[in-house]
């Protein structure tokens, strides 16, 4: 089974947010909520950075940690999902993640949260693949069509790598290796406990 | 898409036994000769000496003319590959096929189609408006290029500088430079006169550059296309951006006591015009610069003109339009309008 992951190369990232576009459009995700964003860091300075970030389907992720009702899972792939069934929309999770995934579409009284809503790496949630109530809940499910996320797929200058992680680990070595530079693989670290070694 | 896997990543061509796309550059890039049954693969690079026209070769098109002041225009020693004419030949026409005693390799019905392209005078029908496309299909079998074989050229001597030389824009924020980098004279140019001159000389005797002292420009937002109409009208572009506003220096704002995200009016050179946006308060502007995104429109000085819409036709979000502040100045070779480059002040709501 292949180890599901994201490689944001930030050498390559022109904070075009076509990967913002295709998230919200694939999935419907709501105005105001983002599963995916670029930040960018030295905004109109020199050594300006773009990083396009989501869930990073973290390794033992520390979502899942903490979910008091454990509503998280990680599937086959490495991709950790969750059930909307279960969530109880407490707010742990976003404490928790390093890279301020989880979203909270439906504001509730007194400050209550909706349920969580977040990156599925396409991948829908526990109903049944392919089916409008996974569709509704949890938006696309390419990867059960062999299709990889469309955030990636579509990104313009293939900054944004989605698939195996020993094969975009590869790609993003080779890559670093003729051009003679790379900032490194942003986030791994944290989401993988590893680094790229260049 | 369905060929799209058998092209080449590196050359961009299909294998030359697919039955479908066969010898085909991806694309089919311009230009693509012929009509659909001449099976041209495109050209995938425009100078290309190397391959013959027919496999997507391709001489410098002799654009300009034969000759000029008793000098050679075109090509000399120099021809694609398995060109029949081993130099330099203007474009064709049926008179130059007649002139190489190719136009007997015209079939009956193109040289129909050619009679009747221009009955009078067919010897002037050329590649271009040959409906035929014999012409074309004939010159490639002779190894030669439709457009001719002509030399490049670093004298334009048909616009108005025939070598780029640097002119100062319209309204200026160095009138000393105008002296001696002044733009054109006033002149008739296609159906309408350019008054650039003038509009520059006037504008330096008014003192506009100390009246509006920052230089304004305007660009693109890289997730955008087009001018903005049809793009904040897709909610999940319109998110992305959602304010018009324009970027200011910080030592310019500092100057005019304005915060990053406050309100400014933004007045222009011309017709006492203003607009009403946020300040966008960056170094990724010099001193002296502004900057504004052009895609905004469905407000103008201020006031939000959503109701002036067709029902159902407004866009998710609305601003000021960078073109209320812009001012005059047209190209001279091709009469297209100007306002990259103007004049403004900036003051704190």
């Amino acid at each position: 089974m292949a180890r599901m992951k994201f490689l944001c190369d930030a050498d390559r990232c022109i904070d075009c947010n076509a990967c913002v576009t295709a998230c919200k459009n694939e999935n419907e995700v709501p105005w105001g909520i983002n599963r995916r964003r670029v930040v960018t860091i030295n905004d109109g300075k020199p050594g300006e950075r773009s990083v396009s970030m989501a869930c990073m389907h973290c390794t033992d992720a520390p979502c899942a940690a903490v979910c008091p009702v454990s509503c998280f899972y990680t599937t086959a792939d490495g991709v950790v999902l969750h059930s909307k069934d279960l969530c109880i929309g407490c707010g742990y999770c976003f404490y928790a993640c390093p890279f301020g995934a989880p979203q909270y579409p439906r504001v509730g009284n007194f400050g209550s949260r909706g349920k969580m809503d977040k990156c599925t790496y396409c991948t829908g949630g526990p109903e049944p693949d392919n089916t409008p109530l996974q569709y509704e809940k949890y938006g696309a499910n390419r990867l059960s069509e062999g299709k990889l996320p469309l955030c990636a797929e579509m990104c313009s200058t293939k900054s944004l790598l989605a698939g195996d992680g020993d094969i975009i680990a590869q790609i993003y070595k080779d890559r670093v290796a003729q051009r003679g530079y790379g900032s490194g693989a942003w986030g791994w670290q944290t989401a993988y406990r590893e680094t790229i070694e260049t | 898409m369905k060929n799209q896997a058998k092209f080449d990543l590196v050359t961009l061509r299909a294998p030359l036994d697919d039955p479908e796309v066969g010898g085909d550059y991806y694309g089919l890039p311009w230009p693509c000769w012929g009509k659909p049954e001449f099976k041209h693969p495109g050209s995938e690079i425009l100078y290309n000496t190397s391959l013959p026209v027919k496999e997507g070769g391709g001489t410098f098109r002799a654009r300009f003319g034969v000759e000029r002041n008793g000098v050679n225009l075109l090509a000399e020693g120099s021809y694609s590959k398995d060109s029949e004419i081993k130099d330099g030949y203007p474009e064709f026409t049926l008179a130059v096929l007649k002139k190489l005693g190719w136009d007997k390799d015209l079939t009956a019905e193109e040289m129909a189609i050619i009679q009747q392209v221009n009955a009078t005078n067919p010897d002037a029908v050329s590649w271009s408006t040959d409906l035929s496309g014999g012409i074309q299909r004939v010159a490639i079998e002779h190894g030669c290029a439709p457009y001719g074989n002509g030399k490049a050229r670093v004298i334009a001597w048909n616009l108005p500088d025939p070598i780029p030389v640097h002119r100062e824009v319209i309204y200026t924020s160095r009138p000393d430079l105008l002296g001696k980098y002044p733009t054109l004279p006033d002149a008739q140019q296609f159906r309408v006169p350019n008054i650039g001159f003038t509009v520059q000389k006037t504008a330096v005797e008014h003192g506009i550059s100390k009246q509006f002292p920052l230089i304004l420009t305007s660009g693109r937002f890289v997730e955008y296309e087009g001018g903005g109409e049809e793009t904040r009208s897709n909610k999940w572009l319109a998110e992305i951006q959602q304010d018009m506003y324009v970027e200011i220096n910080p030592a310019d704002a500092v100057d005019r006591s304005i915060r990053d995200g406050g309100w400014v009016w933004v007045t222009g050179a011309e017709n006492n015009s203003k607009t009403r946006m946020k300040a966008l308060v960056t170094e990724r502007v010099g001193k002296g610069v502004a900057w504004m995104p052009f895609h905004f429109a469905g407000w103008f000085e201020g006031v939000v003109l959503r109701n002036k819409y067709p029902k159902g036709r407004d866009p998710i979000v609305l601003g000021e339009s960078m073109n209320t502040v812009s001012t005059y100045g047209y190209d001279p070779a091709t009469g297209m309008q100007e306002p990259k480059a103007t004049l403004c002040q900036i003051r704190a709501e």
